[in-house]
């Protein structure tokens, strides 16, 4: 599905004396398909971006087009409900929302709500866990006898079963175990790969996505800062350090080592070994000179 | 909804009644609470007016914010004012409506009664509206200092109520992450059956006392890990501190308590 | 002086349930930072808990610069002593503000109310936090939290302070305010640190590297030599962070210039 914000502003607590605006103006489209990822600092916004996309935010100005629907100031709650069916989304920390008995009673929570019949959706129940890396035997189990890894999955499985369009990740991989971020990635990559959907990642972490996003879009300010294809997005030291991001790993090392060594590395995105194969040919040349 | 409520909030200021004394505060209000609960004539709610009134324009609390502080508890009000006027059966009857009578004793009765109500709470809305929660929870515990031979847990009452009022704020934030999250996977917190909102509801609710548990549990371990240890030998970084002015402000207002039982008569 | 030391300790929850640590034998030294790095539950959280009394040996003991940790009297004492940061900001904060937070450890041990205001300052300034001393928690970002948490500590004078998983919940700005931190409190204090982590490149800041694995330290090195042998971890345990991958293969390459300047950005945290 494919997402099409326009001069869509957001002010929090409008009319009060707290009121806070949030989003400027943004216009941009979210292509269908893609997976994104939308980078910025606590606070410039990013959050509240996407919390458009499935309507748990109304834009105050402007509008958002989310595959046919469309959502504007007056957009009503019932038409919003449907949208929410097509828009998953998975918020930081979201075992923090689990709340049923079983594993399995969580996990239809959201397709149940959408109307879809029990029968049908715990006929999936099996496949979807899997998918998500879990045993099927803690299907019946209580969701907080799990590990805080293990939670994390029920819950992502718990929006994956809504089969959503568009799917969105505030987070994912926050304050788990280099291993269980891999493992999430890894099961992102795959679903997306399956379905097709267009997949929105909202981190801190280029590093991350740099191997999944194929956009990137960063938010400075309540507006769109830089965006475009991700690969070329995290190569821009300047822009990044000018916006007071953390700039990407690798980035980060290899000006490092080009600074002090006056290696040309040919790109900002190399892998280790390619990095280390120019700076070997780079001495090299030094050598033969 | 909750913007509203104006019970336990403190509006930071420099006014005599932000400069009491905790302690001061806490016996004054428990005074004037016995003084609306004494006062049952026209004459005595007069003066209990004049004193509240009075009270407040010390405070420096614009009257804007008390008066929409009020709103919520006014439905109260009216429907304690109401229960009276219908079921009192004194005095004339002045009007009928239907089966049942309205007799100018309820009237009474009512008025007084909301009136009390909406004293109350005004009277201690404006102690918390004046006096930081961390005074507050000070004052109460040194003041049931002396209630410790009986068995009063006076450091853990007050500890338990810091500790509440510090975490009201993250339980709201959290509350509104949960709606959140449950809204996005298509819970009706607003629309919808009886049984849909129901059971929106719960998925709020257990998240949010779980979350709640969980965090006693750190909480508790981080604080045996600070060597908290209860009460005993603790030293405190707040002191209190009781001038003269609260003294007076004390006296005065014990003073005019006992003029109104003699007055209102 | 040997700060702790760890001499066959062993701990279940339960009896006939699994060891969580089984016969830890290991020493800290005064003045060292020893990175405490090993998948989820290697027992990492339960062997720092050892040394403040959070949680006690079942088998073996556990000593704190000589003395032994046990229950009873001494154990506030030695909590003055073994500053402790946990993991969620949010759920270690006691008071309605910054100053009445740091001094809740201070209340606890009975100090003089006009020491408490100057250590206050004191810890204040340390840690970067004098302009926030009057704000309420929830208008806190997640690092300035810990930050208070560890000015909490700082204010008993600990020669131990240990870290368990407290920068993971936070943003990167967070985490590098408190590695920063860290760092002061190391080289300029001379305070011990323990700092349970999962990530590489926090750990490799410090002296020496714990790899905690089934309950029991599988390595135990140096961080310095620990760059050195990175082909002992097993990667799919620990994935190695772009740098310290990037450093492999430069030595693979013989390129040894690189690959020192990449050990020194690793050792200096350039990184973070």
């Amino acid at each position: 599905m494919r997402i099409v914000f326009e001069k869509t502003s957001y002010t929090y607590m409008e009319n009060t004396p707290l009121e806070k605006r949030a989003l400027h103006e943004v216009s941009t489209t979210f292509p269908s398909g893609e997976i994104i990822a939308v980078i910025g600092r606590t606070g410039s916004g990013k959050s509240t971006l996407v919390q458009h996309i499935n309507g748990l935010l109304r834009p105050s100005q402007g509008k958002v087009t989310i595959g046919e629907r469309t959502v504007d100031p007056k957009t009503k709650k019932k038409q919003i409900q449907k949208l929410r069916e097509n828009v998953g989304m998975v918020f930081q920390y979201p075992e923090h929302q689990l709340f049923e008995e079983t594993v399995e009673k969580d996990i239809i929570f959201g397709p149940l709500n959408a109307g879809t019949s029990e029968q049908q959706i715990k006929k999936q129940v099996p496949m979807l866990i899997q998918r998500v890396g879990l045993d099927e035997s803690l299907l019946h189990q209580s969701p907080f006898h799990l590990s805080g890894g293990q939670m994390r999955r029920a819950a992502i499985a718990g929006v994956l079963a809504m089969n959503p369009q568009v799917l969105i990740l505030d987070e994912p991989t926050a304050s788990l175990d280099p291993k269980g971020k891999q493992e999430i990635i890894e099961l992102l990559k795959e679903w997306h790969e399956e379905k097709r959907l267009t997949i929105i990642i909202v981190t801190h972490d280029m590093e991350e996505v740099a191997d999944i996003a194929s956009r990137a879009v960063v938010m400075h300010d309540g507006r769109i800062a830089m965006e475009g294809h991700a690969q070329e997005i995290f190569e821009q030291q300047g822009r990044l350090e000018a916006l007071g991001l953390d700039l990407p790993p690798r980035l980060k090392v290899l000006s490092y080592i080009s600074v002090k060594t006056g290696v040309p590395f040919s790109s900002w995105s190399l892998s280790p070994e390619k990095a280390a194969t120019e700076v070997n040919a780079s001495r090299k040349g030094n050598k033969d000179v | 909804m909750f913007k509203h409520i104006i019970i336990g909030q403190y509006l930071p200021g420099n006014s005599f009644l932000h400069r009491m004394d905790a302690r001061a505060k806490l016996i004054a209000v428990l005074l004037m609470i016995m003084v609306i609960f004494l006062a049952d004539t026209w004459r005595g709610y007069g003066a209990v007016t004049v004193g509240t009134v009075g009270v407040w324009m010390i405070s420096g609390v614009p009257l804007r914010y008390i008066l929409k502080g009020m709103y919520p508890i006014l439905i109260l009000i009216v429907g304690t004012f109401l229960l009276h006027a219908f079921l009192t059966q004194e005095g004339e009857v002045i009007a009928t409506v239907g089966a049942f009578s309205v007799y100018s004793g309820g009237i009474e009765q009512g008025l007084f009664i909301g009136l009390r109500l909406f004293f109350l709470v005004l009277v201690t809305s404006l102690l918390t509206l004046t006096t930081s929660p961390i005074d507050l929870t000070d004052g109460l515990e040194q003041m049931l200092q002396p209630l410790k031979r009986f068995g009063v847990p006076a450091h853990e009452v007050a500890l338990m109520m810091s500790i509440a009022i510090r975490f009201i704020p993250t339980l709201f934030q959290e509350a509104e992450k949960i709606i959140k999250a449950q809204t996005a996977r298509g819970a009706k917190f607003n629309s919808g059956s009886m049984k849909q909102r129901t059971q929106a509801m719960i998925s709020l609710l257990v998240p949010l006392f779980i979350r709640a548990f969980k965090r006693a549990e750190d909480l508790a371990l981080a604080m045996e890990a600070r060597g908290y240890n209860g009460g005993e030998k603790r030293t405190k970084l707040r002191a209190l501190t009781w001038r003269r002015k609260d003294t007076i402000a004390c006296l005065i207002v014990a003073v005019s308590a006992v003029l109104l039982f003699f007055f209102q008569r | 002086m040997t700060a702790v030391s760890f001499n066959h300790v062993s701990f279940r929850y339960e009896e006939e349930s699994d060891w969580v640590l089984e016969d830890v034998n290991a020493e800290i030294e005064e003045g060292e930072w020893v990175s405490i790095i090993g998948p989820n539950g290697s027992g990492k959280s339960t062997l720092s808990r050892m040394c403040n009394g959070l949680l006690s040996p079942v088998e073996g003991e556990v000593f704190i610069e000589g003395k032994p940790v046990r229950p009873g009297e001494e154990l506030a004492l030695l909590r003055q002593k073994v500053g402790m940061v946990f993991q969620n900001p949010d759920h270690q904060f006691v008071a309605p503000t910054v100053k009445d937070d740091i001094a809740f450890g201070m209340e606890n041990a009975g100090v003089p109310r006009n020491e408490m205001v100057e250590r206050i300052e004191k810890a204040a300034m340390q840690t970067g936090i004098e302009k926030i001393l009057d704000a309420e928690p929830h208008r806190l970002s997640g690092g300035q939290k810990q930050r208070v948490a560890i000015a909490g500590t700082l204010v008993l004078h600990p020669t131990l302070l240990i870290l368990d998983e407290a920068t993971s919940m936070l943003d990167p700005q967070g985490k590098r305010e408190v590695m920063n931190i860290l760092k002061d409190l190391h080289r300029r204090d001379r305070i011990t640190i323990l700092h349970v982590t999962h990530d590489l490149r926090e750990a490799a800041i410090g002296t020496r590297i714990w790899l905690m694995r089934f309950g029991n330290i599988a390595i135990d090195l140096d961080s310095n030599t620990m760059l050195d042998q990175m082909n002992q971890f097993d990667t799919n345990d620990i994935p190695l962070p772009y740098e310290f991958h990037l450093l492999q293969e430069l030595r693979r390459r013989h390129c040894k210039e690189e690959a020192g300047l990449v050990k020194r950005y690793i050792r200096d945290g350039i990184a973070l």
